[in-house]
């Protein structure tokens, strides 16, 4: 591991770490592989729900880490 | 953000190898530290401020160059910790390898203060014993042994006290070497994985 080869997952987990808690915690299930169903499950709130902050969530993370749509 | 960009993130959330919580641990310490060595300052900071009380309460040239002269020294010992811990204070990264590059570049700081002591306490000693017998001889107070005798002492109680920090610093120096020798033996090890 090189600090080079390490620094783009090092970005994105330090963005993560800024998100607001609600939606670091819809972030980071998503990318520990859970489905909609299963975060709404763990975190209580509807499925719709779980989409719609994972959306923010995404759109948060995208402007941390400067990526351009 | 398409689909595939939410892949390429999990992939590297899942690559993403925790930072030893022991390193974490033992950064945040020399963090401490290291404010406590801007504490330090004090006891140099004090020395200061006795030499401006001096030439306020003795107005003379010999009390007013001590003054000035200490204060030189002051600010530049401070630019120099300042300069020397500007990009210190954390990880570049929250990685293993930034925690490991970052107590490397900590370790050989603390060794370039140490030779900065090395530099720096014995010529502000002397400068002040010089400017202690300008300003007793100006005012024509050395003219007993005895006054003498009292100068003297007053040097050799300023240098013991310079040379038992400065033995101080050259165990603190040894026990920074040898872990920045730890240090980077393991940052060539991460280097190569």
């Amino acid at each position: 591991m090189s600090l080079a080869r390490d620094q783009q997952e090092a970005r994105l987990f330090e963005a993560i770490h800024r998100l607001p808690l609600d939606y670091r915690q819809v972030m980071t299930l998503t990318l520990e592989g859970m489905s909609y169903s299963e975060i709404a499950e763990v975190l209580g709130i509807g499925e719709s729900n779980v989409g719609a902050r994972l959306s923010r969530a995404r759109q948060m993370l995208r402007d941390l880490l400067g990526v351009h749509s | 953000m398409t689909d595939d960009e939410l892949e390429i993130w999990r992939r590297q959330w899942r690559g993403q190898p925790a930072v030893p919580i022991d390193l974490i641990r033992k950064v945040e310490r020399q963090t401490i530290y290291m404010r406590f060595g801007y504490l330090a300052l004090f006891f140099p900071g004090s020395v200061g401020v006795g030499a401006v009380v001096l030439a306020v309460l003795m107005p003379s040239l010999p009390t007013m160059v001590l003054a000035v002269g200490v204060w030189a020294f002051l600010i530049i010992i401070a630019l120099m910790q300042i300069k020397a811990s500007k990009s210190l204070w954390a990880p570049t990264t929250e990685s293993t390898a930034a925690y490991v590059d970052l107590s490397v570049r900590r370790c050989r700081a603390q060794l370039k203060a140490v030779r900065l002591y090395y530099l720096v306490a014995p010529l502000l000693t002397i400068f002040i014993m010089a400017v202690q017998y300008w300003f007793l001889a100006s005012y024509d107070v050395l003219k007993t042994s005895r006054d003498i005798a009292w100068m003297v002492g007053a040097w050799v109680y300023a240098s013991a006290i310079m040379a038992f920090v400065g033995l101080l610093m050259r165990r603190w120096g040894k026990k920074v070497r040898v872990e920045l020798s730890y240090l980077e033996n393991l940052q060539r090890r991460l280097g190569e994985d």
